[in-house]
This record gives structure tokens, sequence and C-alpha cells, in this order.
């Protein structure tokens, strides 16, 4: 098997697409007076903050997860949409069977990025760049909305080469230019390092990713802890974690590095309704049942704390998974700050698989799975936007992640 | 202190004190064991703070004192002794103590024994009663193995023991156990002596109740059971095992026990044992469904695997005239009720899917299990 060498070998091709102002894309799509205006997409309570902001939007300073009244401030003809989650979460499927017929390896991160494990596909649809093109075509014709595309040798270089051309960006990093990409990057391009631990790199003396590839492992080691090993390798470009589906993880997680530290169970509670409903999503989506849920909590001093508990019986359900992460809060000490966020549901069986029967307080379990029924059965008559939950409507989070993990 | 002692005479309560000592940690006082040499020779006890076991062994006393050492290293060394071996086990003021047999001998380091506490053991003279040991150790096998595995619902993580009064000098005894899936309950009429007549009710934690096994395997025939506090203590052959109750409220059993079933078949236990055994052979993961279906006569039992393959098998069943149902099952719980009711016979009573299964013998009215399908 002969292959180019100009471009260097590539040992995995990994590609990371990202859908632009997805939720803002999607009003203007449907709405076609929206077109080529400002759009904040959030509620417009007293604590909303901005999900996304339409390109248009963005000249002026405006971005995600800021507060709807300081973003009003700051561009005052934005015309505000309330999210219509169920309606993206419509799309989103669309996409993501886009992607499934590029390869069987998607890894599906939210409602509008995944990653592609594409390896050894050239012979089917070209090398990396037509590739690339060839998805962002697949998506426009499928939805007519565009995509940012990152193609790599793995998932982190992937990640930064989508970001760094959008909107509507193509971005390939072989690998012989994986550190030339890298190197002149800020230290804020590292993943899940949040922005302390960006402040601490700063403070270190470290501006560019060239500086931190540059630095002693073991200097690193001991200012940053577990973090430095990690950052280390990424600023070098390597980053081994493979792309998993959801369909053949062993467990699925998400969590957030938070920009401010939180302390205490009011501050954390949010985060993880927010994670336990990603979570939930993506079991549902996979067509998957867990059969226990993890709570991830780590410090200001990056100590990780986990605590575990079965769930009786499996479930798929995002309420389930917040209620029992609640319980689970009581066996942590919540009176230091907090960093992340995180939650996690393992012991994965297919949801389709018998279900063990309950001998006890089985009426509750009923009624709930009655009503669930009764839901999906008016969303496949009616569309899935006929019936929402309350909390999906006002105060939908930023609608990106800033990471994730997974095992 | 100082004492002599034979190797075998030692080894059975180290060997007892096994099950409660942590084996993580090697300095807590939950890691060690503790030993006192009295007038009447040695006391061994360890704990959890929830389980507490003492054991008792005669032993040559030359000087009284009592250590505190880890109860795994001190049970490896001693295993490792030559059988028949004398064995001198001397403590010093450093909380060390010296084993010495034959040509060798070890020092251990360890802690000031006041480090023990002492409401790990506390004093006797509760409510009792004594009973014959092999009938407890009986209702314990139809009982333990079904009880929830991680603590996730605290009320379900042991058994449920009550003792309620028979005729005079009669106790009955009664345990309970569910996972939220299954239950069993095994119950009998014990001779009881020493016992007043109070009824009792607390919930061992299984991890108790496995050490009540373990104590229950001695040669005294009887054991005692006493209420001292928020503890019950089990007492039998020169062993006192003091467990924590479990402060919750047991879910009400008889609810969910159906009184019969629509179908009713019985058949040879063994059989279906070993039939089930071969069809879930291929089993890879623990979520697998025993499909149960009965009709015109025959129960065919049957298991796929995604990527594997199937298994089928076909039992005849005579007497199931009329009978038609379709069922499925965790394998596993069906083998172990048939693992532990230990009788010809057993009876299996369905009515679908969504109804608990009733399984007996009646070859042993004392006990029945209940077994939710799973919803194919």
């Amino acid at each position: 098997m002969s292959r180019s060498t100009s471009p260097g070998r590539w040992s995995r091709i990994i590609v990371h697409a990202d859908m632009d102002a997805f939720y803002a894309a999607v009003e203007q799509l449907d709405r076609p007076e929206l077109r080529g205006k400002p759009l904040l997409i959030g509620g417009t309570g007293p604590r909303s903050v901005v999900a996304t902001a339409s390109y248009e939007a963005r000249p002026f300073g405006v971005g995600s997860a800021m507060p709807m009244g300081l973003a009003l401030r700051k561009c005052p003809q934005a015309i505000v949409v309330p999210p219509r989650l169920a309606r993206y979460a419509e799309v989103s499927d669309r996409i993501m069977s886009v992607f499934a017929t590029f390869s069987p390896l998607v890894e599906a991160l939210s409602l509008d990025e995944a990653f592609l494990d594409l390896t050894g596909a050239e012979g089917l649809f070209g090398p990396p760049e037509e590739m690339a093109r060839r998805i962002k075509g697949a998506v426009r014709e499928a939805t007519g909305l565009t995509v940012s595309v990152g193609v790599a040798p793995n998932k982190y270089v992937a990640k930064v080469a989508s970001d760094i051309r959008k909107p509507d960006g193509l971005c390939v990093v072989p690998p012989d230019g994986v550190r030339a990409f890298l190197d002149p990057l800020p230290v804020s391009r590292l993943w899940g390092v949040g922005k302390h631990g960006e402040e601490r790199l700063q403070d270190m003396g470290l501006r560019t990713l060239a500086d931190v590839a540059a630095a002693d492992p073991a200097w690193l080691e001991r200012r940053l802890g577990s973090m430095g090993p990690h950052v280390h390798a990424l600023a070098q470009g390597i980053d081994p974690r493979p792309v998993v589906p959801d369909r053949e993880a062993k467990s699925i997680g998400s969590e957030v590095t938070l920009d401010d530290d939180v302390v205490g169970r009011a501050a954390i509670t949010p985060h993880l309704l927010r994670e336990a409903d990603r979570v939930g999503r993506r079991l549902r989506r996979a067509g998957l049942r867990a059969g226990g849920v993890r709570v991830k909590l780590k410090t200001t001093k990056f100590q990780l704390l986990t605590r575990q508990t079965a769930l009786h019986p499996p479930t798929s359900s995002g309420d389930v998974l917040y209620r029992e992460a609640l319980r689970l809060l009581d066996a942590f000490d919540l009176g230091v700050p907090m960093r992340l966020v995180g939650l996690a549901a393992y012991d994965l069986a297919d949801a389709a698989a018998p279900v063990q029967g309950e001998l006890f307080g089985q009426e509750g379990r009923e009624r709930q799975q009655r009503l669930d029924q009764a839901v999906d059965a008016l969303r496949s008559r009616f569309g899935k936007a006929a019936v929402r939950r309350g909390s999906e409507i006002e105060d939908e989070g930023p609608e990106r992640q800033p990471d994730r993990m997974r095992d | 202190m100082k004492v002599r002692i034979d190797k075998a005479a030692l080894a059975v309560p180290l060997y007892r004190a096994q099950g409660v000592v942590d084996r993580k940690t090697t300095t807590n006082v939950t890691a060690c064991v503790h030993i006192s040499a009295g007038e009447d020779g040695l006391t061994f006890s360890a704990t959890d703070y929830d389980v507490t076991i003492t054991a008792e062994a005669s032993a040559e006393v030359m000087e009284q004192g009592a250590v505190l050492v880890n109860g795994r290293a001190l049970f490896d060394v001693v295993r490792a002794l030559p059988d028949e071996s004398i064995v001198q086990l001397t403590s010093d003021d450093n909380h060390r103590l010296r084993i010495e047999a034959g040509r060798s001998y070890f020092h251990l380091n360890g802690i000031a024994p006041e480090e023990f506490p002492p409401s790990a053991m506390e004093a006797g003279g509760g409510k009792s009663l004594i009973c014959d040991k092999s009938q407890v150790q009986a209702m314990l096998r139809r009982t333990l193995f079904s009880v929830l595995a991680d603590d996730s619902r605290p009320a379900l993580s042991g058994v449920l023991l009550e003792i309620e009064p028979e005729a005079a000098g009669q106790a009955r005894l009664r345990m309970v156990s569910t996972d939220g899936h299954r239950l069993s309950k095994a119950e009998r009429t014990v001779a009881a002596t020493d016992y007043d007549g109070t009824k009792y009710r607390c919930i061992v934690h299984r991890r108790g109740a496995a050490e009540l096994q373990r104590i229950l395997d001695g040669s005294d025939p009887s054991v005692r059971i006493e209420f001292v506090g928020r503890n019950v203590v089990f007492s039998s052959d020169k062993a006192r095992l003091q467990i924590r109750q479990i402060e919750e409220s047991f879910p009400d059993y008889s609810r969910v026990i159906p009184e019969r079933g629509d179908a009713v078949i019985t058949l040879a236990t063994s059989s279906l044992l070993s039939s089930i055994r071969r069809v879930s052979s291929l089993a890879n993961n623990k979520d697998a469904t025993l499909r149960v279906e009965i009709a015109d006569g025959i129960m065919s039992l049957e298991m796929k695997h995604q990527d594997v393959g199937e298994a089928h098998e076909e039992i005849e069943l005579p007497d199931s005239a009329g009978v038609r149902l379709k069922v499925g099952f965790n394998p596993r719980f069906l083998m172990e009720v048939c693992g532990v009711l230990e009788t010809e016979n057993i009876t299996l009573e369905m009515s679908d899917q969504f109804s608990p299964c009733l399984v007996h013998s009646d070859e042993e009215p004392g006990s029945v299990f209940v077994i939710m399908p799973m919803r194919l």
C-alpha cells in the first residue's frame, strides 16, 4: 500500500464538525425575516443568559453564556428569540444521521458538534480535505445550515482546527503540520483548562502553546498537579483518546469546567440538572439505559471527588439521573470551592432489552412510564415540538459545553 | 502479656476475625485484632464498628495483658507455621507482639490496646433465647443470597429477622430478604430455651449475616440470639458476633407475596436447575433474559444472545394441560432458588409477565420465594 508521504502519514483521521451559531442559524432558517439580523437566543428573565448569538451580533462583543441584560446593552438592536430546544434536537438528529453516513464511529458531544473517525476512509471519500468538503456539502444539503470542520490526526487538534476558521470553516492539519499549527496559539486554546487554569499558566509565564510544549514536564506537574502532564501532551499535539460512539461507550458523561468556581449545594445543582438532562438525552438517542449514576466534582485544588450509586430500575430519564445525583451530593463535602461539575451514567444496557420487574413501589414508576409513553405518542403524531418540559422553555444554558468526560 | 497456645487453637479465632478486619488499611483499629489474656485464656476481638466479632481460646497464660496488632498479618504468620507448633505470644512496652514457634520468631508492630473501641464490646444481659443452630443456618442459607448487594436502599441491605412466641418452649423464627426484584422468606418453629416470649424484629446487615454463617460452622449445636441496645448478638461455639441493626423500616413483604398464580407447575428441582444452567451457558452478560413458554404440556426455555447465538430446551409437563403462558426471567434468580431449596420437587406459580412468580415446595412449607419476571 503506497500513500502520499508529502503531508506526513495520517495514523488516524479525526474530524471535528461544529455547527455555526446553531440555535441562531436554525431560527434564521425557519424564519427568513430574521436572516442577516443580529439575534440573541435565550430567555428574557432576570437571570437569563445568551444561549447563542448569531454572527451578526458577535461584532458587538456578544457571546454565549453572557447575561442577556448585558448583551442587550452591548447590542441594543438585537432581536431576542426564545429557544426551541425540541426543534433544535430535531435538526440535530438530521445532522447526526448525515455524519453516520460517513463513519460508524460518531461521537456526539452535544446537539451541534461531533467527532468522526474517518481513518482508512480515503478510498471512499478521498484525501482529508475532500472528506471535509463532502461532510460540509452533505450537512448543507440535508439541513440548509453551515458547519465548520476541522480534520487532524487526533481529537484535540481537530477541535481547535474546526474553531479557527469559523464560520463555514474548513481546516486540515496534517500530522507534520500539527506543531506549526499549535505553537503560536494562546494557552486559552488548551482543552479542559478553564479560566482559572489559563490564569495560572499566564502567571507561570506561559503565553503560547509553544511555551507550554517547551516547558519542563516535571515543573509543570509540580505547579499544576495532574493537569500538568495533560496540558503538556496537548500543547505538543498529543491526544490518544479514541472516538467512542455512545452506543459502545461503557459510560456516558458530561461535565463542565466552570468559568467561576462554585461553593455549596445551591450553586452546584443547576449545573447537575443541565448535565443530567444532557446525559439523559444522549442515552435515549443511543437507545441505552443506565444502571448507575456517578457525580464528579473537582475542587479548586484539583482534587477529584466522585460518588456513585446503582439505579433501580435502570433509566434513561434525565429527571431520575438528576434526583439520584442530588442524593449523591449529600456524600460530598460541599464546603470547598469546586471548579468542575460532572455527571456520568454507567452500567449501560440496551433500552429495548427486557426490563427486570420491581416488587415494591411500582405504581409511581408505572405512572411515569405511562406519562413518557403518552408524550412519545403525542410527539410521534404531532412532531417533537408538540410537548415540552417547562424547564426547556426558559433559560436554556449556553449552547456548548467546554469539555466532557468519557471513560 | 505472655501466653502459650497450640497453633490450631490460635488459628480458629484468627480465621473468624478475618471477615471483619479491614484489608485495605494496615494501621487503623479496624484492620487490627485485639487479643487480651485473662485468667480463663485468650479473647480475640475485631470490629469495623458495625460488626464486632469476639472469639475465645484456651491458652496457658503466664502473664495477663493485651495487644492490638494487624489482624491479617498475624493470621498469615500463624497460618504459615508448621502444624502442631506450640506458639508463644509476648507483648512488649512498645505495643509490639513477638510470635515464637520452634526456631522461628516474628515481630508485629501494634498500637495501644486501649485504642480498641470499648463500645464495640457491649456487655451482654439483653433479652435472649437459645435455639438450634442448624435451623438458623438453614434459614440464612435460604435468604442471604437475595439481599440487595449494594447499599443504595439501606433497608434492603440486610436480612430481616423476626422472632415470635409459639407454644411453651418454642419460638417462631422468620427471615426475609429482598433486593427489590425478588424476595425470599424462610420461617420455622424451633425449640427455644431461655426465651421470655417477647417479639423481636431487626434487620441484620448482609456483612454481619455472612459472618454469622461463618461462626455457625463450629461444633456447638446451639446459638444464642440476644438483643442488646441497638445491636443483635449471636453467640455460638465460643464466638460472639455483635451486629449493629439497620435502623430502617423493612418493606411490607406480605403485600408482595401472591396467594397463588394462574398457572401452577411442579417439576423436579434438579432437572429445572440443570436445564436453566444449560440454556444459560451461552450467557455473556448479566442482563440476559430466560424466556419461558408453557403450551401443550411442554415448558420451553430459551435464551438469545445477540452476538453469540441461542439456546433452547424443552421440559415435559404432563400435568399442565390447558396452561399457556409466556414469561421472562433473570435465569440467575431461578437457579439460586433451586440451589438453596433442598427439595426433590419445586412448584412455580405464574400469572403473566407483570405479576410476581411464586416459588415453593410442598416438602418445605416454611420457605417461599417470589421472583418478579422481566418484561419482554
